[in-house]
């Protein structure tokens, strides 16, 4: 079953014959090593799955409709008095420390420009709480592992068509656009 | 006349096409004699590194986008003009101009537009990619495409080039939308932002990439034995068209770039004596010294369908 939102935004989400999971269901024994795999979104659910989607699948398409900045996870949480002290910053400020550290995280972890563009969430861009994580970035970067940021046409019988004119065939879809 | 930009996305969003939609094994494909294919190959190598430049400007584009429709609307075409390059690829390999996995080299004016957009296009401004991009759509894929379908007789490519025609028309309507929308700031504001991004380095080295690389697809077009009168129609496409919208007229730079424009197809201009030595010593750059291309460009691909990352590992 998919929500009303995802069938308004994914056009073709009935053609497409494969596996469809929400992630919100997401259960791991749902995918084989031969598996293709598609993922559309890169909400929270989406960067918890995706690092553990490259060491099972065969290979991994990331379907990123939007980029959102991404914190890297600590060992220690903050100390509650740093946490309440920064919660006293006014929150402009507070968006651009939040900025400066992901794009610093962003930075270290991907080398290459123009990936790393792709995952920079642009200026004017609404702004959404940032994600934490600090494996999704090197997942991204995997051989088998590939960060599709064109924008999606339609579903087909057999995957994805993206607005560059090609088909990506999948055999199994995972949405995790935030609505699943 | 205004466009609703909203009503385009919707357009755009309903008139996708993918490679797998066209039969790229269809009869036809003998129609090109073996002593075109040479010349045909090195155009179609120019056209497609072309939709590529075209491609990577809508990206930027995309970031400097005033509203979300219109950022989401480059978005596409963005995508679109990929398209546009993967299908003339296709083309290629359809017509036996393609060795197993061989994509052709873009040529050394191609490549420092490459170069350029990838360093500076994310900085400069709305107007200046607002004003040359519409340019670089009228008189180079406009111009480009015609000739094409006036000299290659095989259906399939006839077939390619009325969808990319269609894609072409909307983005041609969207970008002199917004080059009217960029002539209804207020006056002083059009003056400082002109003087301020000419004086900029970015658009100085811009200006120096530009030249050549017009003046090079002319050169070429002469030399395929094209009537340059043609790309000249083309060229003048871009004042026409800039004519209708009710502010254009008073972005500065589109004066410029029209200015040009009008030396572009005087041939017995002395403009083109500087122009023509700019291709020259392009051509004269050691490929040593020309800078690395960037990760986007292996994007381009002839095949409909993709299967896996193409890098996985056994």
């Amino acid at each position: 079953m998919t929500s009303v939102r995802d069938r308004r935004e994914i056009r073709g989400l009935e053609e497409y014959r494969g596996r469809v999971i929400r992630a919100a269901d997401w259960d791991a024994s749902a995918v084989s090593s031969a598996d293709h795999v598609a993922i559309i979104g890169t909400s929270a659910n989406a960067l918890r799955i995706i690092p553990e989607l490259v060491r099972t699948a065969a290979s991994v398409k990331v379907f990123q409709p939007t980029p959102t900045w991404v914190l890297p996870r600590t060992e220690v949480a903050p100390p509650a008095v740093a946490r309440a002290a920064f919660a006293l910053v006014p929150a402009k400020r507070r968006r651009a420390v939040v900025r400066r550290v992901a794009l610093q995280h962003l930075k270290r972890q991907v080398r290459d420009p123009w990936l790393r563009r792709q995952l920079t969430p642009a200026r004017c861009a609404r702004s959404t709480p940032p994600l934490i994580s600090s494996d999704f970035y090197p997942a991204l970067q995997q051989p088998n592992c590939k960060l599709i940021t064109w924008p999606i046409a339609t579903l087909s019988r057999d995957g994805i068509r993206t607005s560059d004119g090609v088909e990506h065939k999948v055999d199994c879809i995972v949405l995790a656009d935030g609505t699943g | 006349m205004a466009i609703d930009l909203d009503d385009m996305l919707v357009k755009i969003k309903d008139r996708q096409w993918a490679l797998a939609d066209i039969d790229w094994d269809a009869p036809g494909a003998d129609t090109i004699s073996d002593e075109f294919r040479p010349k045909l190959k090195e155009f179609m190598s120019d056209l497609t590194w072309i939709e590529n430049v075209g491609a990577r400007g809508f990206a930027a584009l995309a970031r400097k986008a005033p509203t979300p429709t219109l950022a989401e609307i480059y978005g596409y075409f963005h995508a679109e003009e990929q398209r546009h390059a993967n299908a003339e690829l296709a083309l290629m390999r359809r017509w036996g101009m393609l060795d197993a996995n061989e994509v052709p080299e873009p040529n050394v004016n191609v490549r420092l537009a490459i170069d350029w957009l990838d360093r500076y296009s994310d900085d400069v401004p709305l107007s200046v990619l607002g004003t040359v991009i519409p340019m670089l759509e009228v008189a180079l894929d406009g111009a480009l495409l015609k000739f094409l379908l006036e000299e290659v007789h095989d259906p399939v490519c006839h077939e390619v080039f009325e969808k990319i025609n269609n894609d072409e028309s909307r983005h041609i309507a969207v970008d002199f939308e917004v080059l009217n929308m960029l002539g209804h700031a207020k006056a002083r504001k059009l003056l400082i932002d002109f003087v301020g991004t000419s004086a900029s380095p970015s658009v100085i080295l811009g200006m120096i990439m530009y030249l050549p690389l017009l003046n090079r697809m002319r050169n070429n077009i002469v030399g395929m034995g094209f009537d340059p009168k043609r790309f000249y129609a083309s060229v003048n496409r871009f004042a026409r068209l800039g004519e209708r919208g009710e502010w254009t007229a008073r972005v500065p730079l589109y004066q410029v770039v029209k200015w040009h424009a009008g030396m572009v197809v005087n041939p017995r201009h002395p403009y083109h004596l500087l122009a023509n030595s700019m291709v020259w010593a392009s051509e004269r750059v050691p490929a040593r010294l020309l800078p690395g291309i960037p990760t986007w460009v292996r994007e381009i691909t002839y095949e409909p369908v993709s299967v896996g990352t193409g890098r996985d590992v056994a």
